[in-house]
């Protein structure tokens, strides 16, 4: 009992020897770490940070001439850049309800009043996710000492989704006039004032002036190269093999094609000149062979999320102001099925950025058709005010059709219509042993020109060529989906036409 | 009789869902009661609706700064939206919306003006040295706050005054734009004036305006000096005149002169001195041998002297060589100056050595007391005759035929 008792002892003695030095070594080793740290380099100076361009609203200065002293452009920029940032900070706080770098472009008596707004949406468990999509400001006044700048900031368009407890309870779209004094402290300029002088209606939004005209009847493709499905503008683009696929859809009788603009090889907000130079040279060479395009933007886009809207919206100005004029287009595609991120990104949000960038498209180009190309038959009656064509996708039941179809063109009847992809994959390998064959494909085809032509059915099948390799981010990495998705073409892998070629066109 | 029974069930529940239908339907009425569109900062600002409905909506609302929303209270057929507290006083237009369902929604805007009593002013001046004249000024720029810190309506009047020696002036400017502002120009005389402003019996602090000179205009040098000889050991000192702008100010302490000298040969020294009550002095070392210097003093990109000229005398008069062939050594003495006194220690010796009228080697040395030898070893010079020339400070003496 004695030894047992010793044995405890001894062992507890031990683990206590452990114990204390572990927690000597740490204690030492917190003060040594403490004694290390000292000023960080990066954090002594207080320096703005450099980000990337996140915030970029339309923005055009007046020509008017300040009072006070001549400003230079230098001096214009960098008002012009802290005055965004000071919108864009205002909007995060707002959004996430936290003070961060309001300090920065707000002055000490400015910035309680975004702190007292702050604590009470806070209180009310309020957040407001908002934008401003248009500025139009005047530099009124500018001090002999270059420190004060008064500008005034005419018809602000300001877009802002209101939240309690994280529901959407309001949606608002105003337009205001501010008038604003900026200090320059710190190497910032802040804002000292912020005053709404002005609140007025937003001007009705223009509406296409061109319908799709009567005669015109649209028989086409969704078009990708062969060599590169999804990637059109890519690094490997060749104007040759476009141009040889351009002759063989205008001799398969086929009159329209419907690329894809995806919106990060394009560059987002900052729009690369190579990629506006080769779209240039396929709607340049569809425009020599006779070919219409629908002009599917914002490819591969998900985020929606209202604080992206600039960057969209500089994105897409870029793109419609470039070839508004041009001949080969017949519509914008806003989005390629934005119905499948309903689930995902919210049904409202989607909307409201699909309706927000209708508007965008509108304001600057009246002559093209504007479309957004559903992913499902029910989502059409959505914005079908907005649009000039109501397009649809259609991979359901082949013996539906015809029923889908009547039923909306009875109740769209004032607008076009247009079946923008459908088709049948010959895939009837491994994965999917009893599905497709290119037989099947051909009586699949064959069966729906039969109903275009009984129904005068404007459409546009998927997709020209069977494909070697499709991307993971198209249809996932399962193997079954990829598989499939490789045998949509009218022309196989080899580059003969399936039987189903037969059937491409309707005459 | 059972009959009967079930038909009247099946009337009443025909009834009910038809009343539920007529509940859902219901058309509510919704209008702004309260009709003000003008509010003074610090009043209260209710909004008032008369609204039929069961509902309890919330009041979206924005000003300058933020939005948010507000709930009602609701009195018998009315929702009373108070915003006196969330809008903080804050001036300017405030937009409302009112959203009852996917198609009903009211919206309207009202204005906040700002109270008409002065409280605060924050001023700014710049910049706070300007160069006296008539062309240069600071601005004086002011915010004018009510008692809630919004920027005071436009046309708000302000005083601007200022004071320099026995001139005191005041101003009256409007506010515009959120500002008021007025230029201060420089006076002829350095000096400084000070400024103020004030509005509705509020006042703001003391400014300083320093009026600094102007840029200097041209000047003349002159120099000074020991003696005129070239005997490379005196300083030569040259100052300018009292440097004055155009008014006849003084131009500031510590304006930078650079003074470029010419010498025969046409090299540049140059020598430089900051002004002390508008002069600025600088020295140069005399010239070793005989020289004539054109001197002229610039103040870089603003103004510069006239073109003075100095000669400088030879110092040393004469001196005697001799070869001691024993020890192979050419010895200079003698090495006198003006008064027959030794010439400063560091006189440049050169020595030519010639051999069949090529000249075969140069040496330096500095004179010490008044003397100076070369050292010829054999090793250096073969055997043969040669010439000795000696240059000292402008004189030579040559020892010719010297056989070693």
């Amino acid at each position: 009992m004695i030894n047992l008792n010793r044995n405890i002892t001894r062992s507890l003695l031990l683990l206590a020897f452990v114990g204390v030095n572990i927690l000597l070594i740490f204690g030492i080793g917190k003060v040594f770490n403490y004694l290390n740290t000292g000023a960080d380099r990066s954090s002594m100076l207080h320096l703005e940070l450099k980000k990337a361009e996140n915030y970029t609203p339309s923005l055009e200065w007046s020509e008017k001439v300040n009072e006070g002293r001549v400003i230079d452009q230098q001096s214009l920029k960098t008002i012009e850049k802290d005055y965004l940032k000071a919108w864009y900070v205002k909007h995060v706080a707002y959004k996430n309800n936290n003070k961060t770098g309001i300090e920065d472009y707000y002055t000490e008596s400015a910035r309680k009043n975004i702190y007292n707004f702050i604590e009470t949406n806070n209180q009310k468990q309020v957040s407001i996710e908002a934008t401003t999509l248009e500025h139009h400001p005047t530099l009124e006044f500018f001090s002999e000492d270059g420190q004060l700048a008064v500008i005034t900031d005419e018809n602000v368009s300001e877009y802002k989704r209101i939240y309690k407890k994280g529901t959407l309870v309001n949606e608002v779209k105003e337009t205001a006039s501010y008038k604003v004094v900026l200090l320059l402290e710190d190497g910032f300029w802040r804002i000292r004032h912020l005053l709404k002088t002005d609140v007025s209606k937003k001007d009705v939004i223009q509406k296409s002036t061109q319908a799709l005209q009567d005669d015109f009847k649209i028989k086409g493709i969704n078009y990708y190269p062969q060599a590169t499905p999804w990637d059109t503008f890519g690094e490997e683009f060749d104007l040759e093999t476009i141009g040889e696929d351009f002759e063989i859809i205008k001799k398969a009788a086929l009159n329209t094609i419907r690329i894809f603009i995806q919106y990060e090889d394009f560059g987002k907000a900052e729009v690369k000149a190579e990629k506006i130079e080769k779209l240039k040279k396929v709607l340049d060479l569809a425009n020599d062979k006779g070919l219409k395009v629908i002009v599917t933007l914002f490819d591969f886009y998900g985020d929606y999320s209202v604080l992206d809207w600039t960057m969209n919206q500089k994105h897409l100005v870029k793109i419609v102001s470039t070839f508004k004029e041009h001949e080969a287009i017949l519509a914008w595609d806003v989005k390629n099925e934005p119905d499948l991120d309903f689930d995902s990104r919210g049904k409202s949000n989607v909307l409201a950025w699909l309706n927000e960038m209708i508007e965008n498209i509108r304001k600057i180009d009246t002559k093209h058709l504007v479309t957004v190309g559903w992913a499902k038959h029910k989502s059409v009656y959505l914005l079908k005010e907005k649009v000039d064509l109501i397009s649809f996708h259609y991979y359901e039941d082949i013996d539906d059709f015809e029923e889908t179809y009547v039923k909306i063109r009875t109740a769209i009847s004032d607008k076009p219509l247009l079946l923008g992809e459908f088709g049948y994959s010959s895939y009837g390998g491994f994965w999917k042993p009893f599905s497709g064959s290119k037989n099947g494909q051909r009586n699949f085809y064959k069966k729906m020109q039969d109903m275009f032509k009984k129904n005068d059915v404007h459409f546009m099948s998927w997709t020209l060529y069977d494909f070697k390799n499709v991307p993971k981010d198209v249809v996932g990495s399962l193997p079954w989906r990829r598989s499939l998705q490789k045998r949509f073409g009218f022309i196989d892998v080899k580059g003969n036409p399936k039987p189903a070629f037969d059937y491409i066109s309707s005459n | 009789m059972n009959k009967t029974k079930t038909y009247i069930l099946l009337l009443l529940v025909i009834l009910t869902t038809s009343f539920v239908i007529i509940t859902d339907k219901e058309e509510y009425v919704i209008k702004l009661e309260s009709t003000k569109e003008v509010f003074n900062a610090g009043e209260e600002i209710v909004l008032t609706f008369t609204f039929s409905g069961e509902k309890m909506p919330e009041l979206y609302f924005s000003n300058s700064y933020g939005s948010s929303i507000s709930s009602p209270i609701k009195k018998e057929n009315r929702l009373v939206y108070d915003l006196t507290q969330d809008l903080n006083h804050r001036t300017g237009f405030v937009n409302w919306k009112l959203t009852l369902d996917d198609k009903k929604s009211i919206e309207g805007s009202f204005e906040i003006i700002p109270d008409k009593k002065v409280d605060q002013i924050e001023s700014y001046l710049g910049p706070n040295s300007i160069q006296a004249g008539d062309k240069d000024f600071a601005m004086m720029v002011l915010l004018l706050h009510d008692k809630y810190g919004n920027p005071a309506a436009d046309s708000t009047q302000a005083t601007f005054k200022s004071q320099y020696l026995t001139d005191e002036s005041s101003f009256i400017e409007s506010s515009f734009n959120l500002i008021s502002y007025r230029n201060f120009y420089a006076t002829k005389k350095a000096g400084r004036i000070l400024v103020s402003s004030e509005s509705d019996n509020t006042f703001s602090k003391e400014y300083t305006i320093d009026v600094l000179p102007n840029i200097p205009t041209d000047f003349t040098i002159s120099t000074s000096r020991n003696h005129t000889y070239a005997d490379g050991n005196q300083l030569t000192k040259f100052s300018t005149s009292i440097i004055k702008d155009v008014n006849d100010n003084i131009v500031s302490d510590g304006t930078f002169v650079n003074f470029f000298i010419r010498n025969k040969k046409g090299h540049i020294l140059k020598t430089s001195g900051t002004t002390i009550r508008g002069i600025a002095t600088a020295s140069m070392i005399h010239p070793d041998s005989p020289d004539e210097w054109q001197v002229k003093a610039y103040i870089p990109g603003m103004a510069e002297s006239d073109e003075i000229k100095l000669a400088y005398k030879r110092a040393i008069q004469d001196f005697q060589i001799s070869f001691d062939i024993e020890t192979s050594t050419l010895n200079v003495f003698d090495l006198k100056s003006f008064m027959n006194q030794f010439i400063p220690d560091g006189q440049r010796v050169t020595l030519h050595i010639v051999k069949d009228k090529k000249r075969v080697a140069t040496l330096y040395e500095t004179s010490k007391n008044g003397e100076a030898s070369f050292m010829l070893k054999e090793k250096i010079l073969s055997k043969g005759s040669y010439e000795f020339e000696v240059h000292v400070a402008g004189l030579s003496t040559t020892i010719s035929h010297q056989s070693l």
